[in-house]
């Protein structure tokens, strides 16, 4: 099912007009607005590790909890999750809470990397089975209407993380979110954003799940409003970034396991990812996967080759079938 | 630089642990540079409509407004006239 693509040749941006040009050397304005953001500015990448750790060290000090618990840590089971629980208590000496939400397509070896994570670590953890997401994936498959759907998803998980903050007086999340996902910079996903918040929230708005269309609506708003004392950070933006290293490193002290079958490989948590992913190929040309490798690859933490190779994971009609079938669907349904 | 532009630094640095020993300047890119990230920005909202006496509408604010000190400034100016 996969096309030939134009991508750009110096990161793996697709041509996706008008939102992602490629130039005549075969640049795309993505790295073009990058390389005149970086010639003669400062960046934070800029800050020797060092000195990045200690501001680590100080936010984390600055930001977190008095009570039970000094911060919640948001647990998927894939390796930036676990690697972040292992941050949490080994390096910043944290007494973290656990926080996992099984949103229905959770892929099998996530359970066991969590298990066998927090039983190490001797860390507390909350866990909800979210069936919501299944039902409200299967009201937007339902209309067709172009949707990004691990956005939404993204939303809903926050969610729950946010309540059990509230619950346990918890003022700071730490996520696993890599420089990659940090979405404030990549505008190029604006525009998803924004064509998948708004058929979302008006699918949601008319259904029984009404409850999370102003939610859908606006989730940055919804949650600086509803939330304002909780502060979020990844510890990733201020150590050293090696997806090998921290497979290795995981997989030797936890018994780390990376899913069988996932898309894309070696970086999935969800079986829905096939489809998501397949979905949003079609209707807005690329997606968070593409973004976040390319600005990897930009920052000089992962080379083209190995992103291409990670994005070029094909996606069959087999793959949609499985999460598909939790919806009670097949995949000639949305072929 | 002007009362405003230098308040607006002051509360960055005070509230914002990554700005503490930078030299800011106004035209310093913030949010691009990967220095401040969209949950430093919220953080430090309130800290703009305490000194600046306004109410930040987060419905009608981008986080591209947040990129540079000036451009905090033509935000707050605006808010400011708009009360």
């Amino acid at each position: 099912m996969e096309q030939t693509i134009k991508r750009c040749r110096k990161c793996i941006m697709p041509e996706t007009i008008p939102h992602i040009t490629i130039n005549e050397n075969g640049v795309c304005n993505i790295c073009l607005e990058y390389e005149g953001v970086r010639a003669g500015n400062f960046a934070f990448s800029d800050i020797p590790q060092q000195e990045r750790f200690q501001m680590l060290l100080k936010k984390v000090n600055k930001l977190k909890g008095s009570g039970q618990y000094d911060c919640a840590v948001a647990v998927s089971g894939g390796k930036d999750s676990i690697m972040t629980l292992d941050i949490a208590r080994d390096v910043l000496k944290l007494n973290p809470l656990a926080v996992f939400i099984d949103n229905g397509f959770v892929l099998p070896e996530m359970y066991a990397n969590i298990q066998k994570a927090i039983d190490a670590l001797e860390i507390d953890l909350i866990q909800y089975k979210c069936h919501a997401v299944k039902h409200i994936f299967r009201i937007f498959l339902e209309s067709g209407k172009p949707i990004y759907y691990c956005r939404v998803c993204h939303a809903l998980i926050d969610l729950l993380i946010y309540e059990t903050c509230v619950k346990f007086d918890i003022p700071l999340i730490l996520g696993g979110y890599t420089k990659g996902q940090n979405y404030i910079a990549q505008s190029e996903l604006f525009w998803i954003y924004k064509i998948t918040d708004e058929n979302a929230a008006d699918l949601l708005a008319d259904s029984p799940y009404s409850i999370y269309a102003d939610l859908i609506r606006n989730s940055r708003v919804y949650f600086a409003q509803h939330y304002q004392g909780i502060a979020r950070l990844s510890p990733f933006k201020y150590l050293e970034y090696n997806e090998d290293k921290i497979i290795e490193h995981i997989s030797r002290k936890y018994g780390f396991v990376l899913p069988e079958h996932s898309w894309p490989k070696k970086s999935a948590n969800c079986s829905f990812n096939f489809v998501s992913q397949y979905l949003a190929r079609r209707q807005f040309g690329y997606t968070q996967h593409e973004t976040e490798l390319s600005q990897l690859v930009r920052e000089g933490e992962t080379t083209r080759e190995e992103a291409l190779e990670i994005c070029a994971t094909p996606i069959t009609a087999s793959d949609l079938e499985e999460p598909l079938s939790i919806l009670g669907m097949h995949s000639n349904e949305i072929l | 630089m002007s009362n405003e532009v230098a308040l607006i630094i002051n509360i960055l640095k005070e509230n914002i642990v990554e700005l503490e020993n930078m030299d800011i300047k106004p035209e310093t890119l913030l949010i691009s540079s990967g220095l401040i990230d969209s949950f430093d920005v919220i953080a430090v909202l309130s800290r703009f409509e305490e000194a600046f006496h306004i109410t930040i509408p987060l419905e009608s604010v981008s986080i591209e407004e947040f990129e540079t000190v000036d451009s905090i400034f033509e935000l707050v100016s605006r808010l400011e006239e708009a009360s």
